[in-house]
């Protein structure tokens, strides 16, 4: 059949829910990046403000660690994915499943906790492996076994959405590996490239982790020099050039893998699930599991005699964090189920403010934090700058986008019969909206928030600059503690924030499962 | 009056013209099939009369009412008083039978007392008496034909638009459902536009057939007259 795809007639309901919806990216994302670049051309102008030589080295050294921070999660994903989509049995899926954790969490937990078995003093303390720790080789391990779970994942989900017959018909010619290495593996390399290009990203505007390793990297060496009181939004930007550069890159990278993701997204649940994992595969998926896991367990081992001693340190930044995260995740599932659907419809002005969004995501996250302190603090706004709002304000801009994207994804997978029918039995947009999309897509409602959700909770390098007095989230505070705490108590709050994400993560988890 | 009537109606979607410069009107309670080769744009000259299209220029008139002209909406899909059955039926899972009958007469505005009624009714008449409750995806291949003709039919449109609503029905439910379209469409004298891929559909649903090739019509008469001179050879092969 014929069917005609392409731009339907919008109603002015659905034409003012995306305007709020344009309205909230353009006061997170537009205008704080606006102000940044009209700062950068008219403040004032000093010598030291051009881009030192030695930032070139530093940029130069962290693309070349985010590469083989690439290498080491697909070293580490891939086969983790592949044993994700064939298990079947719950106690092996739910063992996988834990491998996913770290994902949860901010990678400098695991730099944390592999301190505590490596490290001066520790367990396995030796003089190699402290310093293979504390430098260029633990960074790519440690990012490498926090962001294998995006590859993992997205493996996962790309040999879920593949058509059973594709595996069935080479099956009749060729053996399991091969059909793994020849067939599976290709069809799904948009999902696994798109998740390298959010790997390069995450890696790239990573500042915890080196800074605890003590590694020179780039994002690091930019929060020193712009994260004082007098950051210059002309320093700002030519700082971050080259990194803005590549940031655009990815952008594009993202964009045009994104689509091909979203054609192919059908899961299938029974694709593959039950086939015999093989036991060089399942020891190469139980090794991935475990150097994750290590060092979140070594993490609890060492903080649990410290938590009384914790206590007095939390104040109330879990409640803190744990708010932002909320507020945020709800702001972007509003904007993202209008936009991501108004995106998977093909409404071109949703699809603008939807690269906007994007921006926000791949945006060096200093740039977008300094961007919002130098839109919002001032003026009218300086009341929300001066409340809690304003965490959820820049997270908005940072992860927005996640939420119109799972949602687009999704309602792609949708067929748009759905929504004529209910129109043609008169229904306006909203009350499509309310019954029928939403109801048919509740899951990929739960996701959205749930991403969001986890990527706030583990958030340090956006907050870290804008975040207002006494109102800290609990990553932050960890994050000025590692430098000079007690080992025990830095230990003791990370396995209380590890303990916060898991219960807040439980509740969309369960609310999929049950629906299931 | 016209029931339907396209003048001069043209669909672009970048560099491809879905529909080119078609015209062609209808009398109220009369069937129109059309036909075409896929991708001929018989799906979108449906979702052009329903409203879910937009036209780049032409003028579509429904009983009279100019409801498109040149790229404007005038009427929206939801206030043309018409219905329409898909191919893939989009029965919204996540509602029951009732449920599916009860949300397309929600807008009307219909007491609640009426509504049910009038539910009953239509479920009656297709042969789904006790199946109100029932899930959607519950029901087999023939009783969700039957459920999104109800479904369908609930709102008593003027206008009933088919998009091979039977291309995958089996050869007995095929011939039950085109039975009970015939019949339903008879006595409520609704007007029908049919895309089908089937002759025989054609022949039982209407006698005429309007036939659609690369967005123009290539043909617009009655199927006899066609069957005996088939202007192109897709007809040719198409009517046999």
């Amino acid at each position: 059949m014929g069917r005609a795809v392409g731009t339907r007639p919008s109603s002015l309901e659905q034409r003012a829910v995306l305007a709020a919806a344009a309205a909230v990216a353009a006061l997170t994302v537009v205008w704080p990046l606006g102000a940044l670049v009209h700062g950068a051309l008219f403040g004032a102008a000093s010598a030291d403000e051009l881009i030192p030589a030695r930032t070139w080295t530093l940029f130069a050294r962290s693309v070349a660690l985010a590469l083989g921070v690439l290498v080491g999660t697909l070293l580490l994903g891939v086969p983790a994915g592949v044993a994700l989509a064939r298990a079947r049995r719950g106690a092996l899926r739910a063992a996988l499943c834990l491998h996913l954790l770290p994902l949860a969490l901010p990678p400098s937990f695991l730099a944390l906790g592999a301190a505590q078995l490596v490290g001066p003093g520790s367990a396995f303390s030796s003089v190699l492996l402290s310093k293979l720790l504390y430098g260029p080789a633990g960074f790519v391990f440690v990012m490498s076994i926090a962001l294998a779970p995006v590859v993992s994942a997205m493996t996962w989900v790309g040999l879920a959405s593949l058509d059973p017959s594709l595996e069935e018909a080479a099956r009749l010619v060729a053996s399991r590996p091969l059909v793994l290495a020849k067939v599976l593996l290709p069809a799904s390399a948009p999902f696994i490239a798109l998740a390298l290009v959010l790997v390069f990203s995450l890696t790239l505007s990573e500042l915890a982790v080196p800074s605890l390793l003590r590694v020179d990297v780039y994002s690091a060496a930019v929060f020193a020099r712009l994260g004082g009181f007098r950051a210059s939004p002309r320093e700002a930007l030519l700082v971050s050039l080259p990194i803005v550069a590549v940031s655009f890159v990815l952008l594009a990278l993202a964009h045009r893998l994104f689509a091909r993701v979203a054609g192919d997204l059908v899961l299938r649940r029974e694709s593959g699930a039950g086939t015999p994992l093989g036991p060089l595969l399942m020891a190469h998926a139980a090794v991935a599991a475990v150097l994750g896991l290590t060092p979140l367990v070594a993490l609890v081992a060492r903080g649990a005699g410290s938590f009384s001693a914790a206590v007095p340190w939390l104040g109330a930044s879990v409640w803190n964090g744990l708010r932002a995260a909320i507020v945020t995740a709800l702001a972007a599932t509003a904007i993202g189920v209008p936009l991501g659907h108004a995106v998977a419809r093909g409404l071109r002005w949703a699809r603008v403010v939807d690269a906007c969004l994007l921006v926000g995501f791949f945006a060096p996250a200093v740039l977008l934090a300094l961007g919002v302190v130098q839109a919002w603090n001032g003026g009218l706004t300086t009341l929300a700058y001066q409340s809690f709002l304003i965490l959820p304000i820049g997270l908005v801009g940072r992860y927005g986008a996640l939420a119109v994207r799972t949602f687009a994804v999704s309602t792609r997978g949708v067929a748009e019969a759905y929504e004529d029918a209910a129109e043609l039995s008169g229904h306006g947009y909203l009350a499509r909206l309310v019954r029928i999309t939403v109801p048919l897509q509740w899951r990929a409602l739960l996701a959205a928030f749930g991403l969001v959700l986890t990527f706030c909770l583990r958030d340090v390098e956006t907050s870290i600059l804008y975040y207002p007095p006494g109102g800290e989230p609990l990553t932050v505070r960890l994050f000025t503690l590692e430098a000079n705490g007690s080992p025990g108590v830095v230990c003791a709050l990370a396995s209380m924030h590890v303990l916060a994400t898991a219960l807040a993560l439980a509740v969309p988890v369960w609310l999929v499962r049950r629906g299931q | 009056m016209k029931a339907v009537d396209l003048a001069a109606v043209s669909v672009r979607e970048g560099e491809r013209q879905l529909l080119d410069d078609v015209s062609f009107s209808m009398a109220p309670g009369e069937s129109l099939a059309v036909a075409g080769p896929s991708g001929a744009g018989k799906s979108t000259l449906l979702r052009v009369v329903a409203g879910l299209r937009v036209p780049a220029s032409g003028r579509v008139h429904l009983r009279n009412v100019l409801v498109n002209d040149a790229g404007r909406v005038l009427v929206p899909a939801r206030r043309r008083g018409l219905a329409m059955v898909f191919q893939d039926l989009a029965l919204w899972p996540h509602f029951s039978v009732r449920g599916n009958l009860a949300f397309a007469l929600e807008a009307s505005g219909m007491p609640s007392a009426e509504r049910d009624r009038r539910v009953e009714e239509t479920l009656d008449r297709v042969g789904l008496a006790g199946f109100g409750t029932r899930e959607v995806l519950s029901l087999s291949g023939g009783e969700r034909q039957r459920a999104a003709l109800a479904r369908a039919l609930v709102t008593k449109p003027d206008l009933l638009l088919l998009d091979e609503p039977l291309s995958s029905a089996d050869a007995l439910i095929k011939r039950a459902m085109l039975t009970l379209i015939r019949d339903l469409l008879s006595e409520r004298n609704t007007s029908a536009i049919i895309v089908t891929h089937d002759a025989s559909e054609a022949r039982a649903l209407s006698k005429r057939l309007l036939c659609l090739e690369a967005g123009c019509v290539v043909a617009d008469d009655t199927i006899e007259a066609l069957t005996k001179k088939p202007p192109t050879p897709f007809l040719g092969a198409f009517l046999g």
